[in-house]
């Protein structure tokens, strides 16, 4: 999502005939917002159209790419041409982001673990898959290792989990599938809980899909590695102060009183497709990025970097 | 933690006398008396890295900094594969080559300046780093100067210009770079005779300071003691290393000390603290001498445990001696604080101290003469364990909290040498 946003704002950069820097900011952030009035949850997205936004102040602010002093203006429009150029490359670059993240999170798996995880997220089937495989770096032969992977299964999201879970048994590796209401009992035969994030917040915690905050807490309960696997773009500078401040409704707890089935089923309320909940940094012992593993505070510490 | 003293075993005295001879020799004396344990201890490791380290870049033939730095880490990963538990050995490594790159990228910008300048694309520094020439000489960059700059920088990798020169963060953490194939320095005004001469004497300094630094580290540290202790605190330590006794020793305040020491040990030898104990009550402190087994009924008494660190790791875990774990869950139970000693070059960029538990021998516990034991018991003794994390970690640097040790990482080591030793095995 986030970088379909930032597609979308290079898109509407290109059709657009400003020249200003101030236009240019200006139209990003009316584009933004009509962005983010079109879907219901835009946590994902604001964090794409707002690191696009900073990167815009951010280039325009410094000395241009060939580290003279260059006008503003010339600067400008070398940072307009270079956007519209690579478009393409970006969206390039957010897939080659799961491959890296793969190569990082290699070495935090053992031969002989079981790690549980939750939830569709490509990046952690990503992860999971290259682990099983074997690579030659040439000076370096890393062997397959030999993991075991229990998947806690929640009906909404079957078919992405099912898409994952078929992958990594075709690379061999023993998947077992519980129901979410099931992580409680299976974790104390579990070394590690890996879970993939919609959006990473400016605090080091979460956003994920509805049911990761209750891992997360019996993760800690268990004394268990809770690691969370998020490219660096998902980070933003969402601030939830608990599980009721995203801005918008997600409709999971809808009250109801009547004696017959009928009297309460006549105005469903309606429920977000891809409810998520929100993971305080407390409960995350690692990230695993694209460019490095980071512990929360670290994030954090990236994200007010990228807002000076 | 000194090398015992006598007998004909090699140690780490040994060592350092054989490194008059050829290089090769000495890694494989090294690694061999890795293997066999008779250099242990996190500071005679760091120790004897270091100095292998510096024949390494002293005595050998190179001709780039490629070729050197390839030669470190193949050097390096041995090392660290013939004792991976002491997650210094791979520091120091680490640490080596941040300097190397350090030098080489300065003498690049230095050659940049006064020459025809290189194609943009074989120019690795960004303009950013170009615009603060004059880093000192072996000092990692303070955060100020180069560290936040390119940290601010980081998020924005993904749309940054492929055109321009490549950024300072893309050579990381990929499978290329991490494999040290391609590292992208060099090939340019660098492989001049001059330059090379002067580098190595440049990088033959830094690790001089490291080396330096590593020795320093006890009377830093001494130097925050007057702030952590307070008058009638009771403090209590396990087992004191040199550098916790020196901190101790060096308060000039009147408090108690709780000395735990495990019965196994107690018992072999007569006092190993005796001269520890008499500077202390010299000094109108009092000494309480606590057989592990005591320990809780006095930790409702007790305002602090200091304990010496192995070894850091990213995350705030902590490498201790055996037996100090369950002292400091003990503490942490009760709320009490505890406050890890140990220098900067204990600090590991990796994340995994899981994995550093090391099993050793346990003939403290069985006799080997008993045989019913050795047959049927499968005895296993820790040497070192994990404490997941402790209040304060006080380095020669100053006191520290969990959150800001990714801060002196960022400081001491680079990221593309943060996987230095956890890329399988060595083809050979």
């Amino acid at each position: 999502m986030p970088i379909a946003a930032i597609e979308a704002l290079i898109e509407v950069l290109g059709q657009s005939q400003v020249a200003t820097v101030a236009e240019t900011i200006d139209l990003v952030e009316t584009q933004s917002a009509k962005l983010q009035c079109a879907v219901t949850n835009s946590i994902a997205l604001s964090h794409g159209t707002h690191l696009f936004r900073q990167y815009l102040v951010m280039s325009l602010k410094q000395p241009g790419p060939e580290g003279k002093e260059t006008s503003t203006q010339k600067n400008f429009d070398i940072v307009r041409q270079h956007l519209l150029r690579n478009g393409r490359l970006f969206a390039q670059r957010a897939k080659n982001a799961r491959e890296r993240i793969a190569v990082n999170g290699r070495r935090h798996i053992h031969d002989g673990e079981t790690i549980l995880t939750y939830g569709g997220s490509r990046v952690v089937g990503t992860l999971l898959g290259r682990a099983a495989e074997k690579h030659d770096f040439g000076h370096f032969v890393d062997d397959p290792i030999r993991f075991k992977v229990i998947y806690a299964i929640d009906p909404a999201l079957e078919t992405e989990s099912n898409k994952v879970i078929a992958a990594l048994r075709a690379k061999g590796v023993p998947v077992a599938t519980i129901p979410a209401t099931a992580v409680s009992y299976a974790m104390s035969k579990v070394d590690m809980v890996i879970v993939g994030a919609d959006a990473v917040t400016a605090n080091g915690g979460i956003i994920a899909r509805l049911g990761t905050f209750q891992i997360a807490q019996l993760a800690k309960e268990n004394k268990k590695q809770f690691v969370v696997a998020a490219e660096q773009h998902k980070f933003g500078k969402t601030f939830p102060c608990g599980q009721f401040d995203y801005g918008f409704d997600q409709g999971v707890i809808d009250f109801r009183a009547g004696s017959t089935s009928t009297s309460y089923n006549k105005i469903p309320k309606e429920t977000l497709a891809k409810p998520i909940d929100y993971t305080k940094p407390d409960y995350v012992n690692m990230f695993i990025a694209d460019h490095k593993v980071l512990t929360p505070s670290e994030v954090a510490k990236e994200v007010i970097d990228m807002l000076l | 933690m000194a090398p015992p003293k006598g007998g004909y075993a090699p140690n780490l005295d040994k060592f350092l006398d054989s490194l008059k001879g050829p290089v090769d020799t000495s890694v494989e004396f090294l690694i061999a008396l890795l293997k066999r344990r008779q250099i242990k201890g996190s500071e005679p490791c760091a120790v004897a890295t270091a100095r292998i380290l510096l024949q390494v870049v002293a005595k050998e033939k190179w001709t780039d900094v490629d070729q050197l730095i390839e030669r470190i880490r193949v050097v390096g990963t041995r090392l660290v594969a013939a004792q991976p538990r002491e997650l210094v050995i791979g520091n120091v490594v680490k640490r080596v080559l941040r300097l190397i790159r350090d030098e080489a990228m300065e003498d690049r910008n230095e050659a940049g300046g006064d020459s025809s300048p290189a194609s943009p694309a074989s120019m690795l520094p960004t303009p950013i780093v170009e615009s603060i020439p004059d880093v000192k000489p072996f000092r990692p960059p303070t955060l100020n100067s180069l560290g936040s700059f390119a940290r601010t920088q980081s998020m924005f990798s993904l749309l940054a210009d492929p055109d321009v020169a490549p950024p300072l963060w893309s050579n990381g953490t990929t499978p290329a770079a991490a494999s040290g194939t391609s590292t992208p320095l060099s090939r340019t005004a660098l492989s001049q005779a001059t330059n090379i001469s002067a580098l190595r004497s440049e990088v033959i300094d830094g690790i001089e300071e490291i080396m330096d630094e590593i020795k320093q580290v006890d009377d830093q540290v001494q130097t925050y003691a007057d702030i952590i202790i307070h008058p009638g605190n009771y403090i209590l330590v396990y087992q004191p290393s040199r550098t916790v006794q020196k901190f101790l020793t060096r308060c000039k305040r009147k408090f108690n000390v709780l000395l735990v020491v495990d019965p196994s040990t107690a018992t072999s030898t007569e006092d190993l603290y005796a001269s520890f104990r008499k500077s202390l009550v010299a000094g109108g402190s009092t000494v309480v001498k606590v057989m592990n087994t005591g320990l809780m009924a006095y930790m409702p008494r007790v305002n602090k445990v200091i304990l010496e660190a192995r070894a850091i790791t990213a995350t705030g875990e902590v490498v201790v001696d055996s037996g100090a774990a369950s002292i400091a869950r003990a503490a942490r139970q009760q709320g009490r604080t505890v406050i890890v000693v140990g220098g900067v070059y204990k600090l590991s960029p990796d994340s995994q101290a899981n994995q550093t538990i090391e099993w050793g021998d346990p003939s403290k516990y069985v006799n080997f003469s008993d045989g019913q034991m050795v047959g049927h018991v499968k005895v296993k003794n820790a040497v070192s364990e994990s404490v997941p994390e402790a209040d304060t970690y006080l380095t020669n640097l100053g006191a520290n909290s969990k959150e800001y040790l990714h801060v002196i990482i960022e400081d001491h080591y680079k990221e593309e040498d943060i996987g230095l030793d956890l890329y399988g095995t060595i083809r050979k």
